[in-house]
């Protein structure tokens, strides 16, 4: 329970990394709004569709975003479970820490028994 | 865009029936500091750097097998044998992005019983905080959407 990585440690670096990046948090914060076309969330970035597709990808490799084909649409959408599960890292923390003086607290009483 | 962080003051507080200058020593010492300053029983902590001494550095792996899943760097600012140690961590993931850095006060003290030790963490999230600001905001938009439907 108090693992950092509680969601796995690949999966949250990943989904860390894919935070990391101005133009892919902008993409989160637009499909807050609902699910949307790759193309339309490509058009207010100053950038070709191919380097924007592989913001997307980064984003899906985090778990940010789970994408689908309508048609000749790549629709996508927000995996909100990810995002929930990066902002607990603080609380994983602080559990962590505890576990850390609770251990502590293990060895001396583990030292009193053999005294 | 500018980065919100998250902020947060959490006080610990234990007592053990040791002396003072033992509960420092776990804190001193790297090999005793590795027994247990480890967040849970999966993750193994490896010491790449260890200078415990005001200005400091101590660098630390977090890993579940070969797994890198965090690198702590803490940097000591104070030390008062047997009495206090002031300490920064900054915890990255492997690949050296920043999630957040804790100034860790800790203050060891004689009691009755042996000694108390009050761990003083204030933590600043610096990782997806915005991102998440801007999901709740949407999330209560949504909400008082939802009520004003059922509501009408």
């Amino acid at each position: 329970m108090a693992n950092l990585n509680a969601a796995g440690p690949t999966r949250i670096d990943l989904g860390f990394h894919a935070l990391a990046d101005a133009t892919r948090r902008a993409v989160i914060q637009k499909l807050h709004e609902g699910e949307a076309a790759a193309t339309e969330l490509a058009e207010p970035f100053d950038m070709a569709l191919p380097s924007f597709m592989k913001h997307l990808k980064v984003l899906e490799a985090g778990g940010l975003i789970s994408t689908r084909k309508e048609g000749r649409k790549r629709m996508c959408r927000l995996e909100r479970e990810q995002l929930a599960r990066l902002s607990g890292w603080i609380n994983a923390y602080e559990a962590g820490w505890r576990n850390r003086l609770n251990r502590m607290e293990a060895m001396f009483e583990d030292k009193g028994d053999k005294t | 865009m500018t980065d919100k962080m998250l902020h947060r003051t959490t006080v610990l507080e234990k007592s053990f029936a040791v002396s003072a200058a033992e509960v420092f020593a776990v804190w001193a010492e790297v090999e005793k500091r590795s027994l247990w300053n480890t967040p849970s029983d999966d993750v193994v902590i490896k010491y790449t750097e260890d200078d415990f001494s005001v200005g400091g550095k101590d660098v630390s792996l977090c890993l579940v097998g070969d797994q890198i899943m965090a690198e702590v760097v803490g940097i000591y600012h104070d030390i008062v044998p047997d009495e206090r140690i002031i300490y920064t961590e900054i915890i990255k993931t492997g690949e050296g992005f920043v999630l957040g850095i804790s100034q860790v006060s800790v203050d060891i003290s004689a009691s009755n019983t042996g000694t108390s030790m009050v761990v003083t963490l204030q933590t600043v999230a610096t990782a997806g905080a915005d991102v998440l600001d801007e999901v709740a905001a949407g999330w209560t938009a949504s909400m008082a959407k939802m009520e004003a439907v059922l509501a009408g």
